[in-house]
């Protein structure tokens, strides 16, 4: 295979931070596509939207066996901590927040992920922790 | 046990798979004639561990037949069904076999190259995954398999795209968005080619298959459900997580001994799109025959409103729906609002009626399994827990 389009989206969301009109045009040229074929493409799945995400992107898992856990207070807990709603991103643009369907960690619920790193078993001070370690020493950011 | 050994501890090289008995039932199939493999999975009675249960052995029987220079294995990781995390279990821990079983599915159908088509909430495995592909792409030859080109896809979040032809969608670079069967990817897939899609734990079942032999693999089971299964256990349990157990054993084992649940309510059986179990009922058997799908099981106690529960899930298909047929984008719609209104205390009698009768029409003309099976755990959970709605409706939850 050629290239991938999906991976395409991911890697240019990598480097211009967000998924511009450019993107489109860049990656329907590539292709040999339409610009608005390639965009229909985007807005289907939910990793490639085109809205401002953050360099951490927390995606927290807001399925039935996360909900039975407290997912809801862990939500609470990221808003107040972070000034952000579900889809919003905080104005240095470190972090963005997003409610995703299950992320298959169940077992260790309430779980989220922040880019592909994966936290279970989480609770207030877990997330304190967590966010504390991101922003002290910002470790490459995983792909 | 077939799967346990390589799930409990992660695997680290090709040597420790070996070790572990790895790669001899790909060298046995490396000797055989095409039809000589197809027969002794066909003959294990093995069926498909994504939910639907399709022999495996039929599957790649067409598949074989079909007259093409190229042919394509996909195999689904692309594990979404809430609830479900068994996949993520063997990919995490020994892709090896994973790989080994599409390998021999290769030599089964005459298919020369495979993808792996990884849910991108899975990402943290891609590194992982690349590497065990590089080392069994190599070591394979070796053992008289002739090329096999192996291919990681990493999908972008939907979990439409666990429908097989969504999936080869989303291979294509389209919106995945199922297609109308047939034809059936078995002769038109991927880029047109005849196709066979498994899934991950089906796949991990075929070394052992070759290795043992079809009769080891039927004589445990029940008469239709052949082998043993990963079941995911999560909800109010004590020991959440995945256990492996012959097909047939009663939900009881593996609620109770097992995942240690102190107080039963109710018990769902495949994820979101799953049968729901009352807890006086744990009697019932794990197996195609009774109640099985993906093996997702969640566990909910006393204190769980059935009403609420059933709300989440269908907010869940809600998101899913890919809005391709109008039955399930319109239907995960109208029952959504219709249980929020009766979990507010605004609904009516007549809710319950309407939410049977649209369910009906989804189950009846929705495009694909996702519509169709939507509302299932809700019908049961009206069903058996009738008391709870009719209460729902005058005072809310």
């Amino acid at each position: 295979m050629k290239s991938n389009m999906l991976s395409e989206f991911k890697e240019y969301e990598k480097n211009k931070g967000v998924l511009d009109p450019e993107a489109f045009i860049q990656i329907a040229q590539r292709h040999g596509r339409s610009v608005a074929d390639v965009y229909s493409v985007s807005t289907f799945y939910s990793d490639t939207s085109s809205t401002a995400r953050g360099k951490y992107k927390i995606k927290l898992c807001q399925s039935l066996p996360c909900r039975m856990k407290g997912s809801e207070d862990i939500l609470a807990a990221l808003q107040t901590m972070l000034h952000i709603g579900p889809e919003e991103c905080t104005k240095d643009g470190m972090f963005s927040l997003h409610l995703v369907n299950c992320i298959g960690a169940c077992d260790r619920a309430p779980a989220m992920l922040v880019n592909s790193q994966l936290y279970g078993d989480l609770s207030q001070e877990e997330i304190e922790r967590i966010l504390e370690i991101l922003l002290r020493e910002q470790p490459e950011v995983h792909k | 046990m077939i799967l346990e050994k390589f799930i409990k501890n992660k695997t680290e090289s090709l040597d420790a798979y070996r070790a572990l008995g790895g790669l001899t039932g790909l060298q046995m199939a490396a000797g055989m004639e095409r039809k000589t493999i197809v027969d002794e999975i066909k003959n294990s009675q093995l069926r498909g561990r994504a939910g639907a249960g399709f022999p495996t052995g039929f599957k790649l029987e067409m598949a074989e037949q079909v007259r093409e220079r190229e042919k394509f294995v996909i195999c689904n990781a692309d594990e979404g069904e809430v609830g479900t995390f068994k996949d993520r279990e063997i990919l995490k821990n020994c892709p090896y076999l994973v790989l080994e079983g599409m390998m021999i599915t290769g030599l089964a159908v005459g298919a020369q190259q495979g993808y792996l088509y990884l849910r991108s909430e899975y990402s943290y495995m891609i590194a992982d995954i690349r590497r065990v592909i590089e080392e069994m792409v190599e070591a394979a030859p070796k053992l008289g398999t002739g090329d096999f080109r192996l291919e990681l896809f990493v999908g972008a979040g939907a979990y439409i795209c666990g429908e097989e032809t969504a999936l080869i969608e989303s291979i294509e670079q389209r919106r995945g968005e199922p297609r109308l069967k047939p034809p059936y990817p078995t002769y038109e897939g991927l880029f047109g080619k005849p196709t066979v899609i498994i899934n991950v734990e089906t796949l991990s079942n075929l070394p052992w298959i070759m290795v043992n032999g079809s009769e080891a693999f039927s004589s445990i089971g029940t008469e239709m459900s052949k082998g043993t299964k990963l079941f995911s256990v999560s909800g109010d349990v004590r020991k959440p997580g995945v256990y492996e157990l012959p097909l047939g054993t009663s939900l009881k084992v593996l609620v109770i001994d097992k995942a240690c649940a102190d107080d039963v309510k109710a018990v769902q059986i495949g994820g979101a799109s799953g049968r729901i179990v009352a807890g006086n009922d744990l009697d019932r058997l794990l197996c195609f025959e009774d109640v099985l799908g993906a093996g997702g099981v969640v566990v909910f106690n006393s204190s769980r409103s059935m009403v609420e529960m059933m709300r989440e899930n269908m907010a869940f298909f809600l998101h899913e729906s890919c809005g391709k047929c109008i039955p399930c984008r319109e239907g995960t719609y109208v029952i959504n609002g219709l249980l929020s209104r009766i979990c507010d205390g605004s609904g009516g009698e007549r809710d319950l009626t309407m939410i049977r009768e649209i369910a009906d029409s989804m189950g009846d003309s929705s495009l694909c399994g996702l519509g169709i099976s939507a509302p299932t755990g809700l019908l049961d959970t009206m069903q058996l827990f009738e008391p709870e709605f009719r209460q729902a409706v005058s005072a809310g939850v």
